[in-house]
């Protein structure tokens, strides 16, 4: 099984991450994390991305999953369904932005093309950190603060 | 962790069923399996004053068949060793769906991504796409797709 976990912010990650690794995978299951940023971010900005997107395919592989990461300057949507088109993704996990009214509109439109525009699952995640409670997770947070 | 399974007689609902049974671990998992009905419009030319035998026993004929799909799907999941309850709701499928999610907080809405009826059958479903933009929670959209079919 291959699975494509996207998302935007560090939160997200958790809790994407958190859904892949609580349920339970076929044995040769790959994760393929993508990171997508927009064209017009800082040097810094993509090096934090970097970071985040490699920890989280490092839980991933605390879990016993074999996981991998990708950083791509490019425009948002067309990128994470191109590339599970490409890569034959049978499920995209899909971090949702919604902290805030307007971000929540923003990223909501994104997802929502997502799901249109795929070809295979997908599975949008929301934040909740009372349902966080896995080690990985945990490992996940205490790499990020 | 609590799984609702919004399905409905469609093979698109078959689908999200297998995937589910397949992918969740047996402990500490609870799922629901929920089938909305939706009334024959003209019903409500009945509570406007009419009445009509006839749509009342369409909606009764519905109605068994409903019960018998959710009866069953839950029967498939308990085989599995997965706890399932099985309910259903007379309504609209979109506000019936979140609703449900909502009071029983559950962690995770599953369904298919396409509906039983006319266009629905190849756009994607008003009914899946209104979930994952109103859910508190998370929705998992399955499709049937060739890489998916392939496993």
């Amino acid at each position: 099984m291959k699975i494509l976990l996207a998302f935007n912010g560090s939160k997200l990650s958790e809790a994407a991450l958190h859904a892949v690794i609580t349920q339970r995978r076929p044995e040769n299951t790959t994760v393929k994390v993508l990171k997508v940023i927009p064209l017009d971010v800082m040097e810094a900005e993509r090096l934090q991305a970097q970071a985040s997107s490699d920890r989280t395919a490092q839980a991933l592989r605390t879990a016993a999953l074999k996981a991998g990461s990708t950083i791509l300057r490019d425009i948002v949507l067309e990128s994470i369904v191109g590339v599970a088109k490409e890569w034959d993704a049978n499920l995209i996990v899909l971090g949702w932005h919604g902290q805030t009214t307007v971000k929540r509109f923003l990223f909501g439109s994104v997802a929502t093309r997502v799901i249109h525009a795929a070809s295979c699952s997908v599975e949008l995640v929301r934040f909740r950190p009372e349902r966080c409670e896995s080690e990985a997770c945990r490992l996940a947070e205490r790499g990020e603060s | 962790m609590r799984i609702l399974l919004a399905i409905d007689d469609s093979k698109f609902s078959e689908a999200a069923v297998e995937t589910l049974i397949e992918r969740v671990r047996p402990n500490g998992t609870e799922v629901r399996i929920l089938h909305v009905v939706e009334p024959p419009p003209l019903l409500v030319g009945r509570q406007l004053g009419g009445y009509e035998p006839a749509l009342q026993d369409a909606l009764e004929f519905q109605k068994q068949h409903a019960e018998a799909l959710v009866a069953k799907t839950a029967e498939s999941l308990r085989v599995r060793g997965l706890k399932a309850t099985a309910a259903l709701e007379l309504g609209d499928p979109k506000s019936k769906i979140l609703d449900a999610a909502e009071e029983w907080h559950a962690d995770l809405i599953v369904l298919g991504s396409h509906g039983r009826k006319g266009l629905n059958r190849f756009l994607m479903g008003g009914v899946s796409e209104a979930v994952a933009r109103h859910a508190c929670c998370s929705v998992e959209i399955v499709r049937i797709c060739p890489a998916n079919l392939k496993n």
